[in-house]
């Protein structure tokens, strides 16, 4: 596997969309075209990449796949309802600031940069260029936070009361991801590029396999890809993602199959369905689902 | 659309033109453009030297298209726009190095535009319809909406207009300060004690912040329920302007959101907006396909799980009632509370027998008629009578 030399400059490496494609899949991620156009030019617009698609369909590894292809450091910051700038951006370190005062130096100033704790944003914005940032998840966040990020979205620049302005030195390329359990607000999409992550096709779904479970014989893969893609189909609540395609590929591979039959694929659902609703649909549907070859 | 190279010899004020009248375009065929994306897209235009109509699709697709459920709009314009002419040679290309100033100018003039759209949408504000006598009120509260003259359901929706709904709320994760608390607030204990030399002698407290929860109207509004569903999208109409979280969306034939349709401040302006909106007003009612799609798009989503989640419809389904069944149960199971609105049910003599209707009633919280503002009200009681116990999320 051979990567581009990591350094900061890397970015300017991939001087077309077919290019920065390549180098993704030289890292074990196949980007579909939009999803490298969107790529390539938050990268050389230097503006954030909003990713939604349903669970599993490999958003978080994008940016995984970049911070690994350019030679960066990846920040990651998991949203959740109720974050807030302390355990986003930056805290304040109390117990010394606490302890400075109680010293004696009461009239120093204890709100300066060494009694600063950074955060994930913080830290990323400090990083400039040499840093991935992930915020993953954004919708499970609340509006709240979404507001706060504006700022930091639009110029990269955060204000700290006590400190002032902290300006990035450079622009961090930041990768947002989001489920839709709530709409984003319209003026974070704004400011994104945008791609719409949906699941592989089949023969997609087959060359991840081929990357990401090598031990498979590409036979036996196929079938499970066309299979995977054909549950996908169904009516499902939740519909199998990339990695439950793979786990499911790899068990099958363990039970010493050759060739995909009914029963078997039954026998291991459980690697891929993990709905008991969903099951019941797949065990109804499995004639269309693995077809007849005999 | 071919792949082949759609460059031609034109500058790059030509591109300039072609990015403005394209997402002009796109902001009058439903996809929100702003100017600073207009910007961003010439900005990608250039970067990508003499793109080809496929990656002048994509770079639009990312930089304008920033919602999933746009992206039919967005291909459709796309379309659109390409189909005015034959002429391949449309695209200009860009110079190697894009002139800074072209990007300021654009922007401006862009900016200008967007703004003369606002202005165009602007609405005339018409006064409602003044007020309505208490014994009159009195005698509108009990009478149903089928049987309401024109004049009637102008002051009953004045009535709808003035219901008051308190939300049950729950606990949020998110904290504030507070004078007092279950945590500790080191912030302000720190900048406290500074006065104390470093002794913490006053502690700042935080406690959990409370959150309304979301209301969720799905309304029927197949030909036989109209009267009641104009009804249902007025009190809908009240409580977002009300402040609270609402969705709105009708089922027909097809499911369609109307919430921003709702968002104009005049009720009867709204309601109009939502006519135009709503294609299949007065046909029949798909309702088990329709709830399974909105479960399928907003499945998780804040409007549906832990939400209040009021159907609107008499059950007279087109679909299997073993499907709305399912569907029924599926959305109970993620609500805070499904409450069920079935304007038969405001004859004494009604029995849910309709056969989606049956499938439909184990898996409800609250069944009521709705069919009158007094019930309307008895609603919006039996919506808030639980707000203690929500606590217990």
């Amino acid at each position: 596997m051979s990567t581009t030399s990591p350094s900061s400059e890397a970015a300017a490496g991939f001087s077309t969309v077919a290019d920065l494609q390549r180098g993704l899949a030289s890292v074990d991620y196949l980007a579909d075209d939009s999803l490298a156009m969107a790529a390539f030019l938050a990268l050389r617009m230097g503006r954030p990449l909003l990713l939604e698609g349903e669970n599993g369909v490999g958003k978080t590894e994008i940016a995984l796949a970049l911070a690994q292809l350019l030679g960066r450091e990846l920040v990651r910051l998991q949203c959740y309802e109720g974050i807030d700038t302390s355990q986003a951006l930056y805290d304040w370190h109390y117990a010394r600031q606490l302890l400075a005062v109680r010293e004696g130096q009461a009239h120093a100033d204890v709100f300066t940069r060494e009694f600063l704790l950074p955060r994930p944003l913080l830290s990323a914005l400090e990083l400039g260029s040499r840093a991935v940032l992930l915020i993953d998840e954004l919708d499970r966040a609340d509006d709240e936070f979404e507001a706060f990020l504006l700022e930091l979205l639009s110029d990269f620049s955060v204000t700290i009361p006590e400190l002032g302005r902290i300006q990035a030195p450079t622009r961090p390329l930041v990768v947002l991801t989001s489920n839709r359990t709530r709409d984003l607000h319209n003026a974070v999409r704004r400011r994104c590029l945008y791609s719409w992550v949906a699941h592989p096709d089949a023969r997609r779904e087959l060359e991840i396999l081929r990357l990401r479970a090598p031990q498979v014989p590409e036979a036996l893969a196929a079938e499970v890809a066309g299979a995977v893609a054909r549950i996908r189909g169904l009516d499902l609540v939740n519909r199998p993602g990339v990695g439950e395609a793979v786990d499911w590929a790899s068990a099958l591979h363990m039970l010493g199959l050759a060739k995909l039959d009914r029963q078997t694929a039954l026998d291991t659902l459980a690697a891929l369905i993990k709905d008991v609703d969903d099951q019941q649909a797949v065990v109804e549907a499995i004639d269309d689902v693995v077809p007849d070859t005999a | 659309m071919t792949e082949q190279g759609v460059a031609g010899r034109q500058d790059g004020a030509d591109l300039a033109k072609t990015c403005a009248d394209f997402t002009d375009l796109l902001r009058r065929r439903g996809v929100p453009v702003g100017p600073a994306q207009t910007v961003a897209f010439l900005q990608a235009l250039y970067l990508l030297g003499a793109p080809t109509a496929g990656e002048f699709y994509r770079a639009g697709q990312a930089v304008l298209a920033t919602d999933v459920a746009v992206l039919p709009a967005y291909a459709r314009a796309f379309a659109e726009f390409f189909a005015f002419s034959d002429d391949t040679d449309l695209l200009p290309a860009a110079p190697p190095h894009p002139p800074t100033t072209v990007l300021d100018r654009d922007s401006e003039t862009l900016a200008r535009a967007a703004m003369d759209v606002a202005v165009a949408e602007e609405l005339q504000e018409v006064p409602e319809e003044a007020r309505v006598v208490a014994s009159e009120a009195e005698r509108l509260r009990e009478k149903s909406f089928a049987r309401m003259t024109n004049e009637e359901r102008r002051s009953a929706a004045l009535l709808i207009r003035r219901l008051r709904v308190r939300l049950p709320r729950r606990l949020s994760r998110r904290r504030r300060a507070a004078s007092s608390g279950r945590y500790l607030d080191m912030r302000t204990t720190l900048r406290r004690s500074l006065a104390t030399d470093g002794e913490p002698a006053r502690l700042g407290r935080r406690r959990r912040r409370v959150r309304q929860r979301p209301v969720t109207l799905i309304v029927d509004v197949s030909g036989s329920m109209t009267p009641y569903a104009v009804a249902l999208l007025r009190f809908g109409h009240a409580l977002l302007h009300a402040g609270h979280r609402v969705e709105v969306f009708t089922v027909g034939v097809r499911l369609s959101r109307v919430t921003d349709a709702l968002r104009h401040d005049n009720a009867d302006r709204a309601l109009a907006q939502v006519g135009r909106q709503v294609a299949d007003w007065d046909g029949g009612t798909r309702l088990a396909t329709s709830l399974t799609q909105l479960l399928a798009a907003r499945r998780g989503h804040a409007a549906l799980r832990g939400a209040i989640v009021v159907v609107c419809s008499d059950g007279l389904d087109r679909d299997d009632p073993e499907l709305l069944g399912a569907a029924t149960a599926r959305l109970a199971r993620l609500a805070h509370r499904l409450v069920w609105l079935n304007p038969l049910k405001g004859d004494p003599r009604y029995q849910p027998l309709a056969r989606g209707m049956a499938a439909a009633l184990p898996h409800l919280d609250v069944f009521l008629p709705g069919h009158n503002v007094a019930s309307l009200e008895e609603l919006a009681a039996v919506v808030a009578a639980r707000s203690s116990a929500a606590r217990r999320m």
